[in-house]
């Protein structure tokens, strides 16, 4: 399964490298610090309107 | 456009409900309308004689208007109620335009109508779940373009910083299902209603089911995962159980998602990296999937008794669970050794119902019965009916989807049944049809069952209205305008200040997640690596379809053939691709492959057997044989189910764009001369002749024959695998 001048057995170990790396960062992205506040104030918009008929 | 009026440093706003009541009016039309027709195709299956021999009624004819009404004009619909709704609430902002309210409004509706004065006459493009014709294909780009900057304007003059999930949902829905309707629909015409797929086999068929199955992630999916993450809050009264996990639902969901189209080609003419690459990320699906289906379920933790009373929240946790169960089954199916049983069958209709009816039915409708109270002032007429509604459909679904796994996974094991010596257990294809039939009546059952609870929602809903005072559109009161600033600026900021407030990665995130057009651009991204990497060596390495030097393109008669072929939607029901497997080799023939199909404009390997393979149809049976089976198939099969065709004896070939149509596809890459197509007139009257000769010799079929729709039919099947025929032991 090669062709002069590649290796095409990195791509499969790049492509997993590639996706857990996105998956890891993407979990330190939501678990960063100080972001509760701001998911808690996001996870209450849909009840905002509730209140704001005149 | 809406203007709003300042008062003590709040706006009065009203949202445009109007718009949003018709869309909620049109999904409940197109529901009845698409689900009666399902109803009648289930019938036509159960009993062929409900036919009734009337072409535009027929089975192959009829089927495409039931998936694109459902599709289209239910679920779409419902898409467009709840996210004017909600966006609206959530954006705390008017919708951007109300001429593009209405644009959207009437010109969807009229696309939907020409699906309906369309398909039912045979004018389709045989491209599952795209089937309308170039015309009606630039009017969705169009519409559906002014629907995306609808939303985008909306969310631009918003007056709240942040973006509700939901709103990312509903946003990579509008990208995606643009980007796979343009690249799906591609195709040269040939008259104001007839095209050939600008694709061809291998290649045809990975793009159509790169769209196919991310029609059912971006029309069916995502949207309704945006429904569900603000209507079961509001209806539940708390928020969401994890804003973190739907975040991680939705990236890792658009990302992944976007790869498992191949999987509904297994064991086929498609190259095996895509095929192997497609249940890959099949199986992943599995985590992003339940990952959203916990968080539904979960954010009722502490109120679950609701359920009891509450038929809204009855109809949302049902469709959640649905969510959850067709989330499981779709990996499974996805895996090779389990798709060697499925596919072809009914499970796969078992399981698509057991998404479309229980998830997109009933997360549509617990959206319905929260907003309608809401957009009318009123109560909503009977609790008791709605209830009602949820327990009829709740068992019409189970009826449904248990009949077709039964009869599934029977057909398919009969199929592959072979005796100790080596032989087929059941030779002949209607004995598996035969022992199926009782489920079909089954299926009838259940669905007439899920109809029947339609009915009584829409005279629910229809009563609630009538009892409500006139309508208005809701009134708020909301701050300022939120201002996006540039995103380089925001960027700039972000990395200044990172000592004055939050870390960089915090600021990082405020910046992505106020700007609405970033994050469409990066959802576009997410899907967009997998496609490339999927479609383009496909495309574009000559390897992945070897050219078959027998292999030569259609005759102008069995061309015209293949057309009537489409336009009777015959791919409904009969594949053509021999799958590598001992009972299909002894069946049909050696398995097919990619370079057989490479003038097949577009491919026609279909994705249902209710009736044989076709690949290798081509010289087992004399031209007699077809006429006979075409004019009724019982003379031939006594157990058959399929549907007379006595118009294809009588109606005359409609032969004026015969050349116009070897020119197209010659402009395609199909290898024609111009002296071809000079001829082709010439070369199908000489064709056609020579069939009625040989129909005149083997039953005495009347010479008049030459000119009527039925030879150029015989042509095409007659020429089916002949040009890679290997003879069966």
């Amino acid at each position: 399964m090669s062709q002069p001048g590649i290796d095409l057995l990195i791509f499969p170990k790049i492509g997993l490298l590639i996706f857990v790396s996105v998956f890891l960062l993407s979990l330190v992205w939501i678990y960063r610090r100080g972001s509760s506040k701001t998911y808690e104030e996001t996870s209450n918009l849909p009840f905002e309107d509730d209140a704001g008929t005149p | 456009m809406h203007e709003p009026t300042q008062q003590n440093h709040l706006d009065k706003v009203s949202y445009n409900d109007k718009v949003t009541r018709y869309f909620l009016w049109a999904t409940l039309v197109w529901g009845f309308v698409g689900m009666l027709v399902g109803i009648i195709i289930a019938s036509e299956l159960a009993n062929w004689r409900v036919n009734l021999g009337i072409p535009e009624i027929t089975f192959g004819r009829l089927r495409p208007l039931h998936t694109n009404a459902v599709i289209f004009g239910f679920a779409c619909n419902a898409f467009f109620t709840a996210a004017y709704y909600s966006t609206q609430r959530l954006v705390k902002a008017r919708l951007y335009s109300d001429v593009l309210s209405w644009i959207h409004f009437w010109g969807w509706q009229a696309i939907i109508v020409s699906a309906a004065l369309t398909l039912p006459f045979g004018i389709t493009t045989a491209k599952e779940y795209a089937e309308l014709e170039w015309p009606i294909d630039i009017a969705i780009t169009l519409i559906w373009v002014v629907f995306a900057v609808n939303y985008v304007g909306t969310l631009l003059v918003r007056r709240e910083k942040h973006i509700y999930v939901s709103i990312w949902f509903y946003l990579a829905s509008i990208v995606t299902v643009a980007a796979l309707h343009i690249v799906n629909s591609a195709e040269i015409p040939v008259s104001f209603l007839k095209s050939y797929s600008l694709y061809s086999g291998a290649q045809d068929a990975l793009i159509q089911w790169w769209y196919g199955h991310n029609a059912v992630a971006f029309v069916l999916t995502t949207p309704f995962l945006g429904m569900m993450y603000y209507f079961i809050p509001k209806a539940v009264g708390r928020p969401v159980y994890s804003y973190r996990l739907s975040i991680v639902h939705f990236w890792s969901l658009i990302f992944i998602y976007i790869w498992a189209g191949p999987h509904h080609l297994h064991y086929t003419a498609l190259p095996q990296w895509a095929q192997s690459l497609g249940m890959v990320f099949s199986v992943v699906l599995w985590m992003p999937s339940w990952g959203g289906m916990i968080n539904g379920l979960l954010t009722l933790r502490g109120a679950w008794d609701r359920v009891r009373q509450d038929p809204v929240l009855k109809f949302l946790v049902a469709g959640v669970t649905f969510y959850g169960m067709s989330t499981f089954e779709g990996p499974l199916m996805a895996i090779k050794s389990v798709n060697a049983i499925s596919h072809y069958t009914d499970w796969t209709i078992g399981h698509v119902h057991s998404g479309a009816l229980g998830w997109v039915g009933f997360i549509s409708f617990g959206c319905l019965y929260w907003m309608v109270p809401k957009l009318y002032r009123t109560k909503l007429h009977s609790v008791s009916w709605a209830t009602t509604h949820f327990w009829i459909a709740t068992i019409g679904i189970v009826f449904y989807i248990v009949s077709m796994w039964i009869s599934g996974i029977t057909q398919a094991l009969m199929l592959q049944a072979v005796t100790t010596d080596g032989k087929l257990l059941y030779p002949d294809f209607v004995e598996t049809v035969a022992a199926i039939e009782p489920y079909y009546y089954m299926r009838l059952l259940g669905g007439l069952l899920y109809f029947s609870g339609i009915v009584l929602g829409i005279v629910n809903f229809w009563k609630t209205m009538r009892s409500a005072p006139a309508p208005q559109d809701e009134t708020v009161l909301v701050p300022a305008r939120f201002k996006p600033s540039k995103l380089t600026d925001d960027l700039a900021h972000a990395t200044e200040s990172v000592a004055d407030s939050g870390t960089l990665i915090d600021r990082l995130h405020h910046v992505l997640e106020s700007k609405p057009v970033v994050l469409t651009v990066l959802s576009l991204a997410a899907i967009g690596v997998g496609s490339v990497i999927e479609i383009v060596p496909t495309l574009f390495i000559r390897d992945n379809v070897p050219l078959i030097a027998t292999v030569k393109p259609y005759t102008p008669l069995e061309l015209e053939g293949r057309d009537l072929y489409i336009r009777e939607g015959c791919y409904n029901c009969h594949s053509q691709m021999v799958r590598p497997f001992k009972d299909e080799y002894l069946r049909y023939g050696a398995p097919s492959r990619p370079g057989e199909s490479v003038y097949d404009h577009p491919f026609q390997w279909g994705s249902k057997r209710t009736g044989p393979d076709l690949a290798r149809i081509g010289s087992k049976y004399p031209d007699l044989w077809h006429y006979r089976h075409m004019r009724n198939p019982r003379d031939i099969s006594s157990k058959s189910i399929m549907p007379i065709f006595p118009w294809l004896l009588e109606n005359k070939l409609d032969g004026s764009h015969t050349a116009a149509k070897l020119q197209a596809l010659k402009k395609v890459g199909v290898p024609y001369q111009q002296e071809d197509i000079d001829s082709a007139s010439v070369h199908r009257d000489r064709q056609a002749l020579e069939i009625a000769k040989r129909l005149n010799e083997q039953g005495g079929v009347s010479l008049t024959v030459a000119d009527k729709e039925i030879t150029a039919l015989i042509a095409y099947l007659q020429r089916l695998g002949t040009d890679t025929k290997v003879s069966v032991p």
